[in-house]
């Protein structure tokens, strides 16, 4: 057997499922060749953490904990007008937020044309004062 | 009290027969949870959802299949949930978005400072084998999962996971490689 087919084999080898003559091989491969059984102790060992997690037990508050959250999700339901009243009030604010950009918009709309009537309204600075009366005027 | 009689009782107000199924099933909540959820405290906080959400969907529960099978398919789905936002929040750090503190108590969780050699080395090793797992495809992981971490016969799973026996088998075999090879990657990289 070649370390390849060794390394394939070895999930299976340590759940003692593989058929007995291939078992023995990968036994006798390990025996052999430090570089797989390195691999082998690690992955044993990795798969040993598993194992740890079925000796957890539940801490000593987890039914209360259970029950407050039980409690907590009644509370929350016990006003469905709240749930029901949330799209309506977020409907009526972009409403009311939308109409306001609006207004915004018109109104500063109509400042511009105001101002843009007091910029485009022509000076005529001739016929104010013709060029003679200013050139007679300075000094 | 068969499984029958519990659910009729919790669905006519008895709390001594939801403190009942509680005491029944807990051990197999906590650690379907534990399967998917490296941290405990958020294994234990899972479970303790995974009750409230039996105790509010009991009147719905019509005995089709097993109790213990109905409990361990919503610890499931509420621990694949779990997963999937988690990897959406971590997505969002990664990226400069969302809250800081999460984050923060991760770098923290996993500081190497102040802890045991041995514990350091064995949180390093639980997080290769918990991301080894993690990066199975879904309906492996699941298999996996519970069959090694729960100890439940394929059949039992195949109620779970709603398949048949040989999908399960196979889905087990396919983990398996799966997980020697991503393991044979972490120990490759670390010698």
């Amino acid at each position: 057997m070649n370390h390849q087919t060794v390394r394939n084999k070895l999930i299976f080898y340590l759940e003692e499922r593989l058929p007995g003559d291939e078992q023995q091989k990968v036994a006798d491969h390990l025996a052999d060749c430090g570089e797989c059984r390195r691999y082998f102790e690690l992955l044993k060992g990795e798969l040993q953490l598993l194992d740890g997690n079925r000796q957890q037990e539940a801490g000593p508050y987890f039914y209360a904990g259970i029950k407050n959250r039980i409690e907590a999700r009644k509370s929350c339901r016990s006003f469905p007008w709240q749930r029901a009243l949330q799209p309506v009030m977020l409907a009526l604010l972009l409403a009311v937020g939308i109409r306001f950009g609006i207004w915004v918009g018109n109104h500063a709309q109509a400042e511009l044309s105001t101002t843009e009537q007091a910029v485009l309204v022509p000076f005529d600075d001739l016929s104010e004062e013709p060029i003679e009366e200013f050139l007679l005027n300075v000094e | 009290m068969t499984d029958q009689e519990l659910v009729r009782q919790i669905n006519s107000g008895d709390d001594k027969a939801f403190r009942l199924l509680v005491d029944r099933h807990q051990k197999l909540v906590l650690h379907t949870c534990l399967g998917f959820v490296q941290d405990r405290d958020d294994a234990e906080d899972l479970a303790q959802e995974v009750f409230v959400d039996v105790y509010h969907s009991l009147p719905k529960f019509r005995g089709d299949s097993k109790l213990s099978t109905w409990i361990y398919r919503m610890a499931v789905n509420r621990s694949l949930n779990f997963v999937r936002d988690y990897k959406r929040r971590r997505f969002f750090q990664a990226i400069g978005i969302g809250s800081s503190d999460d984050f923060n108590r991760d770098v923290a969780d996993e500081s190497w400072n102040s802890r045991p050699d041995h514990e350091v080395e064995n949180k390093q090793r639980r997080t290769n084998l918990y991301h080894a797992i993690n990066s199975l495809p879904e309906r492996q992981r699941v298999a996996f999962t519970l069959s090694k971490l729960d100890d439940l016969s394929y059949q039992d799973i195949a109620g779970v996971m709603g398949l048949s026996l040989s999908s399960v088998e196979s889905l087990i075999h396919r983990a398996k490689l799966g997980l020697q090879k991503k393991l044979y990657q972490c120990y490759k990289k670390g010698s």
